[in-house]
């Protein structure tokens, strides 16, 4: 936690803070490392907290385009045939 | 590290049912990482034969992929990256040092919205990815891609929990400028 998350939660309002620990657990959230409470708290804000339903929002298209986008490169046929070849070899030496 | 002992069938076994079913992506990681087809071939290639000579360390019914990337990243560090004739990348910890500061850990004010990630249609994201140094690349790899838990993470890359959380963290925040960029430069936003 830096400084400035600290000095918000002296001086900073109840509606940032609570923002603020919100956003905190919106990675372990995306990620389902979260637990049930953490969760369950994360769901009652960003009901009724517009500009953080649409971070969790953003974040949630991100990492579902990346799984959907990015997988796509495919081994040159033959590599696992020369996989194959190579541990046969390997086994008799 | 416990040693199991295998037959020659056992190993087979093990090689073809639990190793195989990731070569596709073992691959997609290799080619993220080098960026060449035939580095990424090899890598893959020299990954099982590792996976193969030392298949006695591995445990049967514990996290095959996770031990595959294990030794993938490592064949990358060790052998790769020192053979290639790229010039040698910016220290992870001066990178990491670099963005430790409060302006990377805040959430980003960024004009990208959900919607705007719809009419990218291209290849943007994935050259967003790319364009990440590699490890905060592996990452978003790790945890997006292919569903590993942080817990995982950290065994892969040797490194805390609570640095995977941070790096992956720094890695979002800078994919979504790179994506915030190419939407200002698309006219999107
Ligand atoms: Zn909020």
């Amino acid at each position: 936690m830096g400084l400035k998350n600290v000095i918000n939660n002296l001086f900073g309002s109840k509606e940032e803070n609570d923002c603020m620990k919100v956003l905190d657990m919106l990675d372990s959230i995306l990620d389902e490392e979260a637990n049930p409470a953490e969760t369950q708290k994360f769901k009652e804000h960003i009901e009724k907290c517009m500009p953080c339903y649409e971070k969790y929002n953003l974040d949630k298209s991100i990492k579902e385009l990346l799984r959907v986008r990015c997988n796509h490169s495919k081994p040159p046929a033959g590599l696992v045939d020369s996989i194959r070849l190579q541990i046969s070899q390997s086994g008799r030496a | 590290m416990a040693k199991n002992q295998y037959s020659d069938e056992q190993k087979n076994k093990v090689f073809n049912e639990e190793f195989m079913p990731h070569i596709d992506s073992l691959y997609n990681f290799a080619h993220r990482l080098t960026f060449d087809e035939d580095d990424a071939k090899d890598l893959v290639q020299d990954t099982y034969l590792k996976a193969y000579r030392f298949i006695e360390s591995f445990e049967q019914g514990t996290n095959a992929k996770a031990w595959l990337f294990r030794i993938l990243k490592n064949s990358f560090i060790n052998d790769f990256r020192k053979k290639s004739k790229q010039p040698p990348k910016v220290d992870y910890q001066e990178v990491e040092t670099f963005y430790n500061s409060d302006d990377v850990d805040r959430p980003i004010t960024t004009d990208l919205r959900a919607e705007t990630l719809k009419d990218m249609i291209g290849d943007e994201i994935s050259n967003a990815l790319n364009s990440l140094d590699v490890d905060f690349r592996t990452v978003i790899i790790l945890c997006d891609l292919e569903g590993f838990k942080y817990d995982e993470m950290a065994k892969i890359l040797d490194i805390p929990i609570g640095t995977v959380r941070s790096r992956l963290h720094r890695a979002r925040n800078l994919l979504k400028e790179k994506l915030s960029s190419y939407a200002k430069k698309m006219g999107y936003i």
